[in-house]
């Protein structure tokens, strides 16, 4: 599981990015809303403190009064209004932002706000609140908490009371907390909301992002398996990035295939050279062969006589001369395979035939053995004879003087050449690098036949390999049946 | 025997206090008319105006508002407007109480007075008094408002100067008279307090 995970590695960061976005924008807006709500609690506790403190002040002051006058209680009401009016004006001075007035007899009495902005016309009874101060009136009156904080939808009202029994008085007190609902609370509203929609756009973002980098991987890695397989194939078109790395792709394997196109075309050539060399070689024979016929033909003419014989002996001369060089014409290698299903041995032959000069020069005897009977194959004739003549080539210059290249075709599922010589196995080290491009354990050596044989048995469905198994060096040839 | 004793002083002691500040305040006795009751009392404080007089100049002046007040009350009285001849009477009583306080100040006599913490709270009192007499003047509608309110904010600061100066009878004197002034002030707003009327219907 854990290597599971190792292997979406990238995901799993960008899983964890997004998480980690979440998170932040969660604690942000956490934050945010509690410092807001914080923030007026706090306003709001103080107000609170403040009314508590200006009614425990317009209580005491206001039991002071009415203990100074002896008929305090008969006095009428509208004369305990103006001594009543007289304190509060006098409290509530250090209460900025607070009003207030006293309650007895059923009615409000002593109203003033001497923070107002204009005192002296603020004289009538907040009506607004009046609900409100005459519950807080009650509470105090019934002995309950008095304290009232009504949240309107841009203010807040805090009102608190003090009752005195023995005077059936109470003092009540009053603040309105305005900037609950400032212009800012509203920018801190859609800054809120900004950061919100951001954060989501940003977890949508990576996560698109991520499935698009899975995808665009998946498609890579599914593509770079089929080219070990399918050297046509190309990677799919990806966007941004994936994609310049799929294009990059694409681009070295189009550079590579028309360097391998380069170097088969190299190394025809190089076949061919020494191919020219062998065939030099079979050419002089016949026409050393036709020269002494001709010469002979000569004097017999002076003589006046001709005998056929001899120029039997030039046509036939002649026909092997075709016939090598109709062999040699076969070697083309421009024109893509083409599959036919034929004997493999005659292919087999003409290899042989191609080299058997050099063979005899070095004394290596060629041996072709074909067993179960005649075997047949999907080949293209000049392909596989160049694939044959590099292996024979390859055996005889590895062996020098003396010794054997045997060759045994056989049938089956897939058909097979196995070309084996009488030199000594390869190394571990040589059989992993054989198939490599200018790898070469011969000096001098381009270190192409191999690879370009393979690659040519590839483009015939068939392969080539290096069977290790064996005591002597061994190449096998497949091709399908 | 000594229980029997202690009970009968603290009633001797008890009785007159309680009745006193009744007879003080010029509580009305049973069966009299209102009418007759103020007049009564605008005797009883002209009286005791003319007892507590003093050779001072702001005393004297403080006298001579009392004696219009009680002036006042007898005409609102005449004129059957008894609550205002109350008022009247009420602060002439205070301006007499001033005066008793200024004239208190200037005896030579020893006599026991608070203590600092107990003089700084009298002036806080004081002081307490003195910002509602900018809105009682305003209230009373009366030319000698200003004057009284001007004598209030003078007394005050007497006192507070003999306070700087550790002079304790004088601070605690002129505290008073500044509180007295500013209740007489207090009274004479209320003599202005329109008359209450029956709500009218909005």
């Amino acid at each position: 599981m854990w290597k599971a995970l190792a292997g979406r590695r990238m995901q799993w960061q960008l899983a964890l990015i997004c998480l980690t976005g979440v998170l932040i924008a969660a604690l942000s807006v956490f934050l945010i809303s509690g410092a807001i709500r914080g923030a007026a609690q706090i306003v709001i506790g103080d107000a609170a403190r403040a009314v508590e403190a200006a009614a425990g002040e317009l209580a005491a002051q206001g039991a002071e009064r009415a203990a100074q006058e002896a008929d305090w209680a008969e006095t009428a009401t509208e004369l305990k209004d103006v001594s009543l009016r007289g304190i509060t004006l006098a409290v509530l001075r250090s209460y900025p932002g607070v009003e207030g007035g006293y309650w007895t007899g059923g009615e409000f009495l002593g109203y003033a706000f001497p923070t107002h902005l204009n005192p002296d016309q603020k004289t009538d009874l907040p009506e607004t609140e009046l609900r409100e101060i005459q519950a807080a009136v009650e509470a105090a009156r019934a002995g309950l908490d008095s304290r009232r904080v009504a949240m309107g939808p841009d203010q807040a009202v805090v009102i608190s009371a003090r009752y005195n029994r023995k005077l059936d008085m109470s003092a009540w007190a009053m603040k309105r907390v305005s900037g609950l609902a400032d212009p800012r609370e509203q920018q801190r509203r859609w800054w809120l909301a900004a950061l919100v929609t951001a954060a989501l756009v940003s977890i949508v973002a990576t996560l698109a992002a991520a499935a698009g980098f899975a995808r665009g991987v998946r498609g890579i890695t599914r593509g770079l398996e089929l080219l070990e397989h399918d050297y046509h194939h190309r990677l799919p078109a990806a966007p941004g990035e994936l994609g310049e790395i799929a294009r990059a792709v694409n681009r070295m394997i189009e550079r590579r295939e028309a360097l391998e196109k380069e170097l088969r075309r190299e190394d025809r050539l190089r076949t061919m050279g020494r191919l020219v060399a062998a065939v030099a070689h079979e050419i002089r024979n016949p026409l050393n062969g036709m020269r002494l016929a001709a010469q002979l033909l000569k004097k017999q003419a002076e003589q006046g006589r001709i005998e056929g014989r001899h120029l039997d002996s030039i046509i036939a001369e002649v026909d092997r001369l075709e016939d090598l060089v109709r062999e040699f014409l076969a070697f083309d290698q421009k024109r893509p395979p083409e599959l036919k299903r034929q004997a493999v041995r005659p292919c087999a032959e003409r290899a042989a035939r191609l080299v058997a000069a050099q063979a005899e020069r070095q004394g290596i005897a060629i041996e072709i053995e074909e067993r179960g009977g005649p075997v047949w194959a999907c080949y293209d004739e000049g392909r596989l004879t160049q694939v044959l003549l590099n292996l024979l080539l390859n055996s005889m210059e590895s062996q020098g003087e003396g010794g054997w290249v045997r060759m045994e075709i056989e049938g089956g599922e897939r058909a097979s050449v196995r070309v084996t010589d009488s030199g000594p196995a390869l190394s571990a080290g040589e059989q992993e690098r054989l198939f490599e491009m200018f790898y070469s354990n011969k000096p001098g050596g381009a270190g192409l036949g191999l690879a370009v044989s393979r690659e040519l048995m590839r483009q015939m469905n068939g392969d080539l390999e290096y069977d290790a198994s064996q005591e002597h060096a061994s190449f096998v040839v497949r091709m399908a049946a | 025997m000594k229980r029997v004793l202690a009970c009968a002083l603290a009633l001797m002691w008890l009785t007159p206090a309680v009745c006193g500040a009744e007879k003080k305040k010029g509580g009305k006795k049973k069966g009299e008319s209102p009418e007759a009751a103020m007049a009564q009392r605008i005797e009883r404080v002209r009286q005791r105006l003319t007892e507590v007089s003093v050779n001072d100049a702001a005393a004297r002046n403080l006298e001579s508002t009392a004696r219009q007040f009680l002036a006042d009350a007898e005409r609102e009285l005449a004129a059957g407007r008894v609550s205002s001849a109350q008022g009247f009477s009420q602060a002439a009583e205070a301006l007499t109480r001033a005066v008793d306080h200024i004239r208190h100040s200037r005896e030579t006599s020893p006599k026991g007075y608070p203590s600092r913490e107990a003089q700084a709270e009298r002036l806080e009192r004081a002081y307490f008094r003195l910002q509602q007499a900018e809105y009682f003047q305003t209230q009373s509608k009366d030319p000698r408002a200003k004057g009284l309110a001007q004598a209030g904010r003078q007394f005050y600061q007497k006192a507070r100067r003999a306070y700087d100066r550790k002079e304790a009878r004088d601070a605690d004197e002129f505290a008073k008279v500044c509180e007295e002034i500013v209740r007489a002030l207090e009274y004479l707003a209320r003599t202005a307090a329109p008359a209450r009327e029956p709500p009218r219907l909005k």
